[in-house]
C-alpha cells in the first residue's frame, strides 16, 4: 500500500555491538580496524538463524518451540499468525527464525553498504551439522559457512517507541514508522497484535501476532514506499504492531536483469 | 544436539544459555544462508509490460535458474509502479508467501505470483478484470527483488 503521509519515525532502541565475540576480516583487511562491510563474519551481526522448518497438515495450532513470537515465513498464500508458543492458521510449511518480532530494537551498525567478496575456500570459518562431513559440498550441511551471508536485521519497531498517533483517529491509535537508509530495497514485514480472539477470521487467541501485508484494501495493511514504512494500531481490536526490517547480507552484489514481457 | 559449537550471549547474560532469547548467535541453529557465488542468489528482475496477458489466464512473465538441484526457500519482493490514473492503484508490495494480490475494485484485480521448483524461480501475472474494457497493464514496470536461500523445505528442527 502506498504511503500517503509521512510522519515521524519511532525513537531508536539501539543495540551497541559488544566488544566481544568472533570476527573474521576479508583477505587484506585488518580485523581490528575493518568496517563491517570488510568482514566475512561477525558474531555481532543480527543474522537470521533457522530454528525449524515445520510442515503441518492438520491445520491445528502447533508449537514452534520458542518462548517469544518469532519471525515465521510460510509457503502458500495463507498468512500464519504466531504467539509466544504456537503457530496458527492453515496448513503447509513454515520456516521459523530466531527473531523476536515483539521486542523493539535497532541495529544501526548494520546500515552499511554491501560489498562484494571473492570466495577463497581456504579462508574463513565453517561448521558442519552433526553427522555431516566437513568436506561436504552441499551448503545445507553447514551450520555456518563464511562463503555465505544471511539477511540482517535492521530493526524491529513497535508501539513502545511510537512518536505519533493517527490524525483524526482516537488518541490511542498509535502509529509506527521506520525510515531505512540503505538506498535499495529491504524486506519489510508488518504485524499487528490482536486484541480480540479470532482476528481476521483465523482461529487464534487474543495476543496473537497477525501478518499485516503490504498489499490489501482492508486493515491491517503495512504502507511503504520502499524507504519509509508505516503501520498503526486500532485498539481494542489491535493492541500493538511490529515492523520487522531486514536487509541483504553484508556482502552482496547487485544483480539486475531487465526483461520485456 | 552434540556438545560443540559457538555461542555468543547478549550482554549481561552468562554463557552458556539454553534460552534462544539470550543469544546473539549460536551454531545450534543454522544460519539462513545465501550463497553469493550463485549469481541469482540476489537478484532484481525489472519487467516492462509491453502487452496485456490474456484476461483470466495466469501467464508466465519470466523465469530464472536459482542454481540448486532442489527447491530452495525464496523471498520475493514485488514493486509495482508508478501509479497511473485510471489504472490499477500501484505501490510497493511484498509477498510473505508465494502470491500477492492487487486490486482496484473487488472485481477488477491482477495478481503477481512466483513459484519455485527444483530448477527455476518463475514469475507470473494474471489480469482478472472482468469488465468489457479491462484495465491495461501496458506500460507498467514491475520489479521483483529476490533472495534465494540455501535452505530447502525439508522438515528440520534444531531446538
Amino acid at each position: 500500500m502506498p504511503l500517503t503521509t509521512i510522519y515521524t519515525d519511532n525513537t531508536s532502541t539501539p543495540v551497541i555491538a559488544g566488544d566481544y565475540g568472533l570476527k573474521i576480516a576479508k583477505a587484506g583487511f585488518d580485523v581490528l580496524t575493518a568496517s563491517d562491510s570488510d568482514l566475512l563474519f561477525n558474531s555481532s551481526w543480527p543474522s537470521l538463524q533457522i530454528v525449524a522448518v515445520i510442515t503441518d497438515t492438520t491445520g491445528s495450532p502447533f508449537a514452534h518451540g520458542l518462548t517469544f513470537p518469532p519471525l515465521v515465513m510460510a509457503t502458500g498464500p495463507v498468512p500464519r499468525p504466531v504467539d509466544s508458543t504456537y503457530i496458527y492458521g492453515g496448513t503447509g510449511t513454515v520456516v521459523v527464525y530466531n527473531l523476536d518480532i515483539s521486542v523493539d530494537v535497532d541495529y544501526s551498525y548494520t546500515t552499511k553498504t554491501s560489498s562484494s567478496n571473492t570466495y577463497d575456500p581456504d579462508y574463513g570459518i565453517k561448521m558442519v551439522k552433526d553427522g555431516e562431513s566437513i568436506d561436504s559440498t552441499d551448503l545445507r550441511d553447514y551450520l555456518v559457512h563464511s562463503r555465505c551471508g544471511t539477511p540482517l536485521v535492521l530493526a524491529v519497531k513497535n508501539t513502545s517507541t511510537s512518536t505519533y498517533t493517527v490524525p483524526t483517529a482516537p488518541a490511542d491509535y498509535k502509529g509506527i514508522q521506520y525510515t531505512q537508509k540503505l538506498g535499495y530495497p529491504v524486506f519489510v514485514f508488518g504485524y499487528v497484535k490482536a486484541g480480540v480472539a479470532n482476528f481476521g477470521s483465523i482461529t487464534s487467541p487474543i495476543g496473537t501476532w497477525h501478518v499485516s501485508p503490504l498489499a490489501g484494501q482492508s486493515y491491517p495493511v503495512t504502507a511503504t514506499n520502499g524507504t519509509i514504512s508505516q503501520l498503526f494500531i486500532t485498539p481494542p481490536t489491535t493492541t500493538d504492531a511490529s515492523l520487522v526490517i531486514l536487509r541483504t547480507p553484508m556482502f552482496a552484489t547487485t544483480n539486475t536483469v531487465n526483461v520485456v514481457f | 544436539m552434540s556438545d560443540y559449537g559457538l555461542q555468543v550471549t547478549k550482554s549481561g547474560v552468562s554463557a552458556p544459555s539454553s534460552n534462544p532469547a539470550d543469544l546473539i548467535m549460536t551454531t545450534k541453529f543454522p544460519f539462513a544462508n545465501i550463497d553469493p557465488t550463485l549469481s541469482n542468489s540476489f537478484r532484481t528482475t525489472n519487467i516492462s509490460i509491453s502487452r496485456d496477458p490474456v484476461i483470466g489466464v495466469t501467464t508466465l512473465l519470466t523465469y530464472f535458474a536459482h542454481g540448486y538441484t532442489y527447491i530452495p526457500k525464496v523471498w520475493g519482493l514485488w514493486t509495482v509502479g508508478p501509479y497511473v490514473a485510471g489504472t490499477f492503484p500501484f505501490g510497493i508490495v511484498n509477498v510473505q508467501s508465494y502470491n500477492t494480490y492487487l486490486s482496484n475494485t473487488t472485481a477488477a484485480n491482477f495478481q503477481l505470483s512466483y513459484t519455485v521448483d527444483a530448477t527455476n524461480v518463475s514469475l507470473y501475472i494474471v489480469n482478472n478484470d472482468p469488465s468489457a474494457t479491462p484495465f491495461t497493464l501496458v506500460g507498467v514496470n514491475i520489479q521483483f527483488t529476490s533472495l534465494v536461500f540455501v535452505t530447502d523445505l525439508q522438515a528440520q528442527n534444531y531446538l
